[in-house]
């Protein structure tokens, strides 16, 4: 079975070695970026089959990623967006730029492994 | 005398600079030291925690059933986890990396994180800080059992709970009550220092994620001799509902402390806790400004009848702005409409209703003004404000005074045209002005500026007078043939060629909005007679612009240019009758002598044939709406379509013509259950009965015909929207007054007439004599507000 690819953008470095275990084990190859310029140069590089990002990073924010995603390099990839709790305003905002779902810290790491399962498994 | 600077040894001043420079340079060096080793142990713990995380991450997702090579994997790790942990500096970095991660990660994982923390003895390392001189050592130290939620140190850190240093004894407040569920009990029992609102606040907090928690009831701390012991526990006490402390909230609420009071009284509104009531009021002068207002809001929602006098009291004398509102604004919760608003009111407006005082203007001015005045001085007290007495001159104003004079002329004009009528001896049995198409302007005019004067809340009442008005006249015309009192609709309508519709709905009783539909319904058949709002406002609006406007009725005069054929008329204004009614007022005349004077149905129900909602639909649509809808009211429509679709039938669209039969003849089978009855009716109506011959000849009345092709002329006839498209001349405004014309319409009809009834010639007069008697009165009316106009000018 081919794994998929996934991309995770999270500037906490602690939480992105955790979730990076978590979703290794879940049978995703991950690569784990801290920052958007992170971010941007490995999409220039490679197509992930979905992005987990964070919305407060350095350089680039997770809105930015996705409207870079959307419109730059005209992607339907899935992105699933990581925000803190009372961060209301950039969920909606995400969500209007195209972003499919959203978790909200704390987050949990098993509930993070369904929602990417379900996203890739969307028709 | 000049000054002289003193002499400095330069020698000095160059000791003085190197010094000063040695310290900066120290100052300096010791800041770069002291900077590199912070970020060397930054870096340092950094990467440790690049080590210790993965390895975290791998104890925490472990799970029984892995395979093998996992498990030996794991127990690797653990083994050489243990061996990082036996220094003190990886200790510390693990246990930072648990705190962190403890407040990103939830669920199953988080629980897992608590577990390892205890299992990898970290929580050691924070009871030892327990021990240490430093208070910022002890707070972090009770901070982290706190957050790992290490419920063995409940007992080590209850003990801070009254510890002289605020930091610390907050830290050990929040962790007891968060470690177990009886913290919060141990806490309020023990708390002897001050809880400040923010800490209060935290504690909510903690406790409101607290799982499972079951609070105690807190009542029992209200007892406490510590202030904010108590205002806590009745904070806790309205957070949690907790009703049954109503003895000590109410002993509360006498309280000194402004705090715990103010918070009693909202837990006693909270509560609905009446029995506070009188205790409210006996500490309400004693009180803040604030708590004062906090006791009138509860008794806004608590009091009853017998505090009124309490509060009117405080409205009375209450210096404070706030409070006295206050006061006001819960008497009227209270007893609504007590206090009523007096500033910026106009106080020569009179507040009563004055519809009634203009219905008996005309004969009790003096009442009027007296009820406006006991209206004025009723309200005098309320406002707290002695006020004299309005002159009539004072608040009867232009408009006001114009409004009486209008009504006496009314009166006068009215008592005119009934005195005419009497002398002419003749005998009408109604007048029937309810369906007349009577426009007039919804606005009164400015007699000064000339402007006009929006009149609608005197709309509703002029109705009714008027209304009134027209039944006194009615009531005044009686036939002193009719020793039995007719139906009213059969008085109203009796002289009018009627048609005969089988289905009767209910009976309109109101004959002035049986008028008002009846012309809607004209409305909806293309006729432009008037406006809806202008019918109701001929009888809401200035009777000095009264206008009682001709409609365009062309298309129902017959051969008579000046007659109105008012059967077709009605017949198309949605009015229906009852099938066994007589056609004509003759024939009804001569079924009365068939049946020697009694006549069963001598009282037919005039009925609309119900309003269909899709004629208001209709109108503002195109084709292809039109279609659809048609096809809409195939799917919900019932017996109120039938007739729209019997309209439709002559719609001047081809299209919508075809789909209205069509649809039509479907909603028939669909109803056939139902409106047997009614299909028959209506197939009678339309091919069988003689009076729907007449009628379709009243509505094309220039066609010449003889009784044997009376069937070929229905079918050649035009629809009757046809006719009003044709005929293009509208008469000027001025000329909009009715001509009423009741001659027989038709010759063959009289023929017909003649044939049937032996009596004809004596009914054919009686029949001129009340058309002839309606021309007067019409003509009076028609004239009246010229009249009215020349009397109000004076």
């Amino acid at each position: 079975m081919v794994r998929k690819n996934l991309l995770l953008a999270e500037d906490d470095e602690l939480l992105a070695s955790l979730l990076d275990y978590r979703l290794q084990k879940g049978g995703y190859n991950v690569h784990v970026a801290h920052d958007g310029r992170d971010v941007k140069e490995y999409l220039k590089t490679a197509t992930p089959d979905i992005i987990v990002s964070d919305i407060m990073m350095p350089y680039f924010s997770g809105i930015e990623l996705i409207d870079h995603v959307r419109n730059d390099l005209n992607s339907k990839i899935p992105i699933i967006i990581i925000s803190s709790a009372g961060n209301e305003e950039n969920v909606l905002s995400a969500f209007e730029l195209g972003a499919n779902d959203f978790i909200s810290k704390p987050v949990s790491p098993s509930e993070l492994l369904v929602r990417v399962g379900r996203e890739l498994n969307k028709p | 005398m000049l000054l002289s600077v003193p002499k400095i040894h330069t020698d000095l001043l160059w000791v003085l600079t190197m010094v000063f420079s040695g310290l900066g340079i120290l100052y300096f060096f010791f800041v770069f030291i002291l900077r590199n080793r912070i970020s060397a142990k930054a870096s340092k713990i950094a990467s440790k925690k690049k080590i210790l995380g993965p390895m975290i991450s791998n104890f925490l997702f472990f799970e029984t059933d892995s395979s093998k090579e996992e498990k030996s994997e794991y127990i690797k790790l653990k083994i050489e986890i243990r061996e990082l942990l036996k220094e003190p500096f990886n200790r510390a970095v693990l246990a930072e990396i648990l705190l962190d991660l403890q407040k990103d990660v939830s669920g199953d994982a988080r629980k897992r994180l608590f577990k390892i923390y205890q299992d990898l003895d970290l929580h050691l390392d924070a009871f030892e800080k327990l021990k240490s001189w430093r208070w910022e050592v002890v707070s972090k130290g009770i901070l982290e059992l706190t957050q790992m939620q290490v419920s063995t140190a409940y007992g080590f850190i209850k003990k801070f709970i009254n510890h002289k240093k605020g930091v610390i004894r907050k830290q050990a407040q929040i962790a007891t009550v968060s470690l177990k569920h009886e913290g919060i009990g141990y806490f309020l029992d023990t708390a002897r220092f001050q809880i400040s609102e923010w800490q209060q606040l935290k504690l909510l907090e903690v406790l409101r994620n607290i799982e499972d928690f079951d609070p105690p009831r807190f009542k029992a701390w209200l007892t406490s001799k510590n202030k904010d012991v108590v205002l806590f526990a009745l904070r806790l006490i309205k957070y949690y509902n907790q009703n049954d402390a109503d003895a000590a909230l109410v002993e509360l609420v006498k309280h000194k402390n402004d705090q715990v009071r103010s918070e009693a009284i909202q837990c006693v509104k909270e509560f609905n806790v009446y029995e506070a009531l009188d205790v409210m009021k006996a500490v309400f002068r004693k009180s803040k400004v604030e708590t004062k207002i906090q006791i009138l809001d509860t008794m806004a929602s608590l009091g009853k009848d017998e505090d009124l006098v309490f509060l009117e009291r405080i409205a009375r004398k209450s210096s404070n702005f706030l409070v006295k509102s206050k006061a006001i604004s819960t008497i009227n919760e209270i007893a609504p409409g007590t206090f009523l608003p007096t500033e910026g009111i106009d106080k020569k407006i009179p507040t009563q209703n004055f519809k009634n005082n203009v219905e008996s203007s005309s004969t009790q001015l003096p009442e009027v003004m007296d009820d406006n005045e006991s209206q004025q001085e009723a309200n005098a007290p309320a406002s707290g404000k002695n006020e004299e007495s309005l002159e009539f001159e004072d608040y009867l104003n232009a408009d006001q005074e114009n409004e009486i004079i209008f009504d006496l002329c009314f009166m006068e004009e009215l008592q005119d045209i009934l005195d005419e009528y009497d002398e002419s001896e003749e005998e009408v049995n109604v007048l029937p002005l309810d369906f007349l198409p009577v426009v007039s302007e919804g606005e009164e005019i400015d007699p000064d500026t000339g402007a006009h004067i929006e009149n609608e809340e005197n709309e509703a009442e002029d109705e009714e007078k008027f209304r009134k008005e027209l039944e006194t006249i009615l009531a005044t015309i009686k036939s002193p043939e009719e020793d039995v009192p007719a139906d009213p609709v059969e008085t109203e309508l009796g002289f009018i060629p009627i048609v005969v519709e089988t289905e009767v709905e209910e009976q309109s009783e109101n004959p002035i909005e049986s008028s008002d539909e009846a012309i809607l319904l004209i409305e909806v058949n293309e006729m432009e007679v008037v406006e809806a709002e202008e019918i109701s406002n001929l009888y809401s609006g200035n009777r000095e612009t009264l206008i009682i406007p001709e409609p365009e009725l062309e298309g129902y005069e017959t051969k008579n240019q000046n007659s109105i054929d008012w059967k077709a008329f009605t017949t198309d204004s949605g009015f229906a009758f009852n099938a066994e009614y007589p056609t004509t007022y003759g024939e009804k005349i001569s079924n009365e002598d068939k049946d020697d004077g009694i006549n069963e149905n001598s009282s037919p129900d005039i009925e609309f044939k119900g309003f269909s909602i899709f004629q208001e639909l209709f109108r503002s649509c195109d084709t292809e709406s039109k279609l659809i809808l048609l096809d809409e009211i195939l799917a919900v429509g019932d017996e109120k379509e039938v007739h729209f679709l019997k309209t439709l039938s002559n719609d001047s669209n081809k299209k919508v013509r075809a789909k209205a039969e069509v649809i039509l003849k479907e909603l028939l089978e669909v109803l056939a259950p139902e409106e047997e009855i009614e299909t028959n009716d209506f197939i009678k109506d339309t091919e069988n009965t003689p009076f729907i011959e007449e009628e379709k000849i009243l509505i094309c009345p220039e066609k010449s015909r003889n009784d044997s092709d009376l069937s070929q002329e229905i079918d050649t006839m035009k629809p009757l929207e046809h006719c009003f498209l044709e005929v293009g001349d509208h008469k000027d405004d001025e000329d909009l007054l009715f001509e009423l014309d009741f001659e027989p319409v038709d010759s063959s009809l009289e023929e017909l007439q003649e044939n049937s009834n032996p009596n004809e010639a004596v009914v054919q007069e009686q029949v001129k004599k009340e058309e002839k008697l309606f021309d007067t009165l019409i003509r009076n009316i028609k004239l009246f507000p010229q009249k009215l106009k020349g009397k109000t000018n004076g």
